[in-house]
């Protein structure tokens, strides 16, 4: 194609010597999408910042880009600047800290306005009021002298893809923009990206960790991994075939459903709660009287029996992290009942060693989930702290060592730090921990969501296994609806402190009743089917 | 690896230390002999640094000096970390609540009075004396710590494997010993060596006023005041104290950010 | 932001109250009799007795603490035992010197570090920035006094620029009177500036690696256009920190600097009467240098909200 609109040939780069990008060709063309694809550390982001020239200090650029004519790697700095922001637009993954917290979204937007066109500052505010308008945020609801803490994320995001769009880029390179954004969210602002390309003969590069995100917005797929391209073809054409195997194993990790074979046991309710209430404490404390506060689950009950897996699904702010928490008896509980296995728990009076026996948690961060100083043994040996006596050093070893095999560990792994292990690593970690003391129940609070694909498809097959051997109980805590179908018995949907919808999670996923989780369900991406063999 | 201040500036606060601690066995003269007639001698193989204006050797005073300087130093950093740390994990750890604010308003108050108005007060009471020194310096330490150290554990009151310890059924303050302490351990280590620093600045300060040691205890702050009239004629006795004070200043600083560099695993974190 | 001004305003009332019980209680009620310990061992019955008197210290504390307070509302500090005049003349007569000093030395001080920090963040790692830093890690470690002593060896004694010490009064004239002050404000402000430089370097450093930095060079801005527009007005809270802080250890150092330059400011004056035991003196000056602390803390705090929007409240 002689007609694109941007063209990347064998392109390399590296940072300070360590290689990070390796002969990387593509091309856009004016109106279409192109969507990279690749999961954490495969230069999809480093290939946005080099179109930019955006790159951190000690990169060192080969290859050729070439931008509506001009080769942008030979130009010097004053010529770049005119391009970037005028020609091509940028729009990032963390709209939370995008903005510039002392400046309105006004003064934002119309910089970028004043920079590139020659018009007065009152000009340039007019200007970026209209754009505001145009990626939907009315300029009635939000005036220009909002600061960017007054909006929530979605709203900010609109406000950086306005800066990016305000002077009507040829190409504008969004790269996941919508990760850090709830599902019906993510759905706004793809709709808004595909109606700024539809509107005008922008071209979009979208650069995204997600198949199933890309597949309904890119005309064009390219797939990294470890800074190469892998595969690229039409986006149709890439999930008809899978030809390549990491293609393949994308799709089939994406949609990866691991064996279950539990039999819940429906006699009597492992755990109960009965019209729980929290509340927190909002807003600056007054001078006088009581702090606001904020009911962040309100009435909810729910009961979970032995050896099931129960999904909790619902957007950030609903209450789920809330409810998990004074489920642990980390949480204040304002009102309401929690019992287990028949007895109702004294909950002020903080839970028993008895009853934190039965219930342990695995969080989603599996970098902040250790102690950065001890050592793994060590870690993963904490709950033992409930335990009446304490086993013997040499009960101790053996208990480790068995507990970190069911996980796919080695023994010699208890010796290390945990700055040695990656993410999925630490995930089985943190699972071996909460398995340590033989628990009933392990709440799983976003425990696969900060996962690569792949390495959470492992993470779901050992979860399953282990409630196959263990006859383990979950609470799955997840804003993915495709994850939490695929591992659960039955789901809840919260909304707001309460749960809006329950049922068995294939009838519920099946047919809606309610309309949130109609929305909910019509929001998240699908991966669209594909005509190739997958196992 | 970025650890060019670590070395020169252990080297620097190693030669100092070894200095005050070789006083407390041998000086090359006794710092309380009074020999007026030879007094304003320069250096010469006998007395090294020369003698000031008692006729006592000046490379004696600045050993005996840094004794001084050291050991009220220590100590008042000692009094800020000992209150200060414990009272910023416990702020932390009742974080929001009465107590958090209770201690917080207390350190305001203490930041409004500086090391030498506290110095000032008891010595307006009491007299002046090296124990001033220490008190006021270390009264004022309490606040620094105290902040740093709540700072630091509220950040870390918010990681996950703090919610796991909770979870786990432990207290706050089984938390604040097993998991905070060793974990804001480097910053405390940082700040002691920049506290250190500060506090000799002090009582060098303290001691130039005559809040600080009295005589005829040595003390650098003392031997830069006696200089003070005689800097017209005789400028190489302001010299020597005040180049001391500074090369150990310098030192400590020096290490501190160097123990920062390298104690922070950021910039250690292999991947 | 009315709120934050009214709590604001509280936290500035109470810590006053606070801390004028600290030093009436440590300065009138800890030693026991302050009258006899103004006058000695060796006073008279009947001259510790007219001097009790004098201090009403027939009557009870509380109401001696209130009749204290009172005065310093109203202006009264009390009368010096040893000079037989009012405090509050006395005050206000050596705070012309001390006050322009430490106003002086704070101008001179950010003047420095303000170019210089920003300088040396935007090269970082440059030749200039290992200069800059080198030079504040020396500034940072000298004595202010002996760096006064050096001053004074230099441009007094050997070159004869300026004079040794001592003021003038305003009534020589505003330049006379800041030449004198010239040399003590350097004192002052050299070792202040190299603190102040380090933290507006780091701070901006700290800045120029937030995402919204990347916001602004996507947008067309060059490096340069993004650390002014961008990166400053965010780095200042920690820079406005160290300001405030940096003004009560003015203060504090201008006592012991006005000693090495024979200036007639407040620290000479604390000096005299700690020597003289007239701790009406001590007690009221300590008192207004606490309250000069507590409201540049104050205005510190306002000056975060003019700064960071966030600060303001009232979501």
């Amino acid at each position: 194609m002689s007609d694109s609109l941007l063209q990347l040939n064998g392109v390399s780069l590296s940072i300070y010597d360590t290689p990070i990008l390796h002969d990387v060709s593509l091309q856009v063309s004016s109106g279409s999408v192109l969507g990279i694809i690749g999961e954490s550390g495969s230069g999809k982001s480093m290939t946005a910042f080099s179109i930019m020239q955006l790159l951190p200090a000690g990169s060192e650029l080969r290859g050729s880009i070439v931008f509506d004519g001009v080769q942008l790697d030979a130009l010097d700095e004053t010529q770049l600047c005119n391009i970037r922001g005028n020609d091509i637009g940028m729009v990032f993954q963390e709209p939370m800290t995008a903005l510039n917290p002392v400046q309105t979204i006004g003064a934002q937007v119309a910089e970028s306005i004043a920079l590139h066109k020659s018009v007065s500052a009152k000009e340039a505010l007019v200007q970026a009021a209209a754009v505001l308008e145009r990626v939907g945020l009315p300029n009635k609801a939000f005036p220009l002298s909002r600061y960017p803490h007054e909006l929530s994320g979605g709203q900010r995001q609109r406000v950086v893809i306005a800066i990016a769009v305000a002077l009507e880029p040829k190409l504008l390179i969004a790269d996941e923009p919508t990760t850090a954004l709830d599902v019906t969210t993510q759905a706004e602002i793809l709709n808004l990206l595909k109606k700024l390309v539809d509107e005008s003969d922008m071209a979009m590069i979208l650069i995204t960790h997600d198949l199933a995100v890309v597949s309904e917005v890119a005309d064009h797929l390219v797939i990294m991994r470890h800074g190469r391209i892998l595969d690229s073809a039409p986006t149709r054409q890439i999930f008809n075939e899978l030809k390549h195997p990491y293609t393949k194993a994308l799709y089939t990790a994406s949609s990866h459903s691991p064996e279950r074979a539990t039999q819940p046991d429906t006699q009597a309710p492992l755990l109960e709660l009965t019209g729980l209430v929290c509340e927190y404490p909002v807003g600056q404390r007054p001078i006088f009287g009581k702090r606001k506060t904020f009911r962040a689950v309100d009435e909810v009950s729910l009961a979970i029996y032995a050896g099931e897996s129960v999904g909790l699904v619902g957007e950030s702010g609903c209450g789920k992290s809330t409810l998990a928490r004074a489920l642990l008896g980390l949480s204040p509980v304002k009102a309401g009942q929690i019992s287990l296995r028949g007895e109702t728990l004294s909950i002020d009076a903080g839970f028993s060693r008895a009853v934190r026996r039965e219930m342990q948690v695995v969080f989603q961060d599996p970098y902040s989930s250790f102690n950065p100083r001890h050592r793994v043994g060590r870690l993963i040996s904490e709950p033992l702290h409930v335990l009446d006596s304490q086993p013997s050093a040499a009960e101790l070893k053996a208990l480790i060592r068995s507990t970190l095999e069911s996980v796919g560990l080695d023994e010699v792994d208890a010796d290390k730090y945990i700055h040695e292990f990656s993410g999925g690593q630490r995930q089985r970690i943190a699972i071996a921990r909460a398995l340590i003391i033989r628990p009933a129940l392990i709440i799983l609070d976003e425990a696969v969501s900060a996962l690569d694909v792949s390495v959470r498809a492992q993470i779901l097959d050992l979860l399953a296994e282990l409630a196959n051997t263990h006859a383990l109980a979950y609470l799955f805590i997840s804003h993915d609806l495709s994850v939490v179908r695929r591992i659960t018995d039955r789901v809840l949907v919260m909304k707001n402190g309460s749960i809006v919808e329950r049922g068995d999670t294939e009838q519920v996923f099946a047919s809606p009743q309610n309309s949130y989780t109609k929305n909910l369900l019509a929001a998240a991406p699908q991966l669209p089917a594909t005509s190739a063999q997958v196992i | 690896m970025k650890l060019r201040s670590l070395l020169p500036g252990a080297v620097l606060v190693l030669l100092f230390f070894s200095a005050a601690l070789v006083s407390y066995l041998w000086t090359p003269f006794d710092v309380t002999l009074i020999d007026i007639k030879s007094r304003f001698q320069s250096s010469s193989a006998v007395h090294w640094l020369g003698t000031d204006h008692y006729g006592r050797d000046m490379l004696s005073m600045l050993m005996v000096g840094a004794r001084t300087s050291i050991a009220v130093a220590i100590v008042a950093v000692g009094i800020g970390m000992l209150v200060g740390v414990p009272l910023g994990l416990a702020a932390a750890a009742n974080r929001g609540r009465f107590l958090d604010e209770f201690i917080m308003r207390g350190n305001d108050l203490v930041f409004a009075f500086p090391a030498l108005l506290i110095a000032i007060m008891i010595t307006a009471v009491y007299g002046a004396g090296a124990l001033n020194a220490i008190i006021a310096i270390g009264i004022f330490n309490i606040p620094v710590f105290a902040r740093l150290s709540r700072g630091a554990a509220l950040s870390l009151w918010k990681r996950d494997f703090i919610l796991a310890a909770r979870a786990a059924g432990k207290g706050a303050s089984r938390i604040s010993v097993e998991h905070i302490l060793p974990n804001i351990m480097n910053l405390l280590i940082v700040q002691g060596t920049i506290q250190f620093s500060l506090g000799i600045l002090a009582e060098a300060g303290l001691s130039f006023v005559g809040l600080g040691a009295q005589p005829p205890i040595p003390s650098w702050g003392r031997m830069l005041a006696d200089s003070q009239t005689l800097i017209m004629t005789e400028p190489q006795l302001a010299l020597y104290p005040g180049l001391a004070i500074l090369l150990t200043v310098l030192g400590l600083n020096l290490l501190g950010d160097g123990l920062r560099d390298w104690l922070d695993p950021r910039l250690r974190r292999e991947r | 932001m009315l709120h934050y001004l009214i709590k604001r305003t509280l936290i500035l009332l109470a810590t006053l109250i606070v801390a004028s019980l600290v030093v009436f209680v440590t300065i009138e009620v800890v030693p026991g009799d302050p009258a006899s310990y103004m006058l000695g061992l060796n006073a008279q019955e009947d001259t510790v007795a007219a001097l009790r008197a004098e201090l009403g210290l027939d009557k009870s504390r509380v109401a001696r603490y209130f009749s204290w307070v009172g005065g310093l509302v109203t202006g009264d500090f009390g009368t010096s035992y040893t000079y037989r005049t009012p405090v509050a003349d006395m005050v206000a007569d050596r705070m012309w010197v001390s006050l322009p000093l430490a106003i002086y030395a704070l101008l001179l001080s950010t003047l420095i570090a303000f170019p210089a920090g920003v300088y040396a963040a935007s090269r970082r790692g440059g030749t200039t920035d290992t200069v800059v830093m080198a030079l504040t890690q020396l500034g940072v470690a000298i004595p202010n006094f002996w760096f006064a002593m050096l001053l004074v060896l230099l441009f007094a004694i050997n070159l004869g620029w300026f004079s040794a010490g001592g003021f003038p009064g305003w009534d020589a004239g505003v330049f006379q009177a800041l030449k004198s002050l010239t040399l003590p404000a350097i004192a002052l402000a050299l070792p202040q500036a190299s603190i102040l430089t380090r933290v507006m370097r780091s701070s901006l450093l700290d800045v120029l690696n937030e995402d919204y930095m990347r916001t602004a060079r996507a947008k067309g801005l060059t490096r340069r256009q993004a650390l002014w527009k961008h990166a400053l007005r965010n780095a200042m809270v920690p820079v406005l920190t160290i300001i405030g802080l940096q003004f009560s250890f003015l203060l504090a150092g201008a006592i012991i600097i006005e000693n090495v330059f024979y200036l007639p400011g407040l620290g000479r004056l604390i000096f005299q009467s700690i020597a003289s035991r007239d701790l009406i003196v001590v007690e009221s000056v300590v008192m207004l240098l606490v309250l000069a602390v507590v409201l540049v803390t104050f205005l510190v705090d306002l000056a975060y909200a003019w700064v960071d929007p966030r600060l303001r409240g009232a979501r």
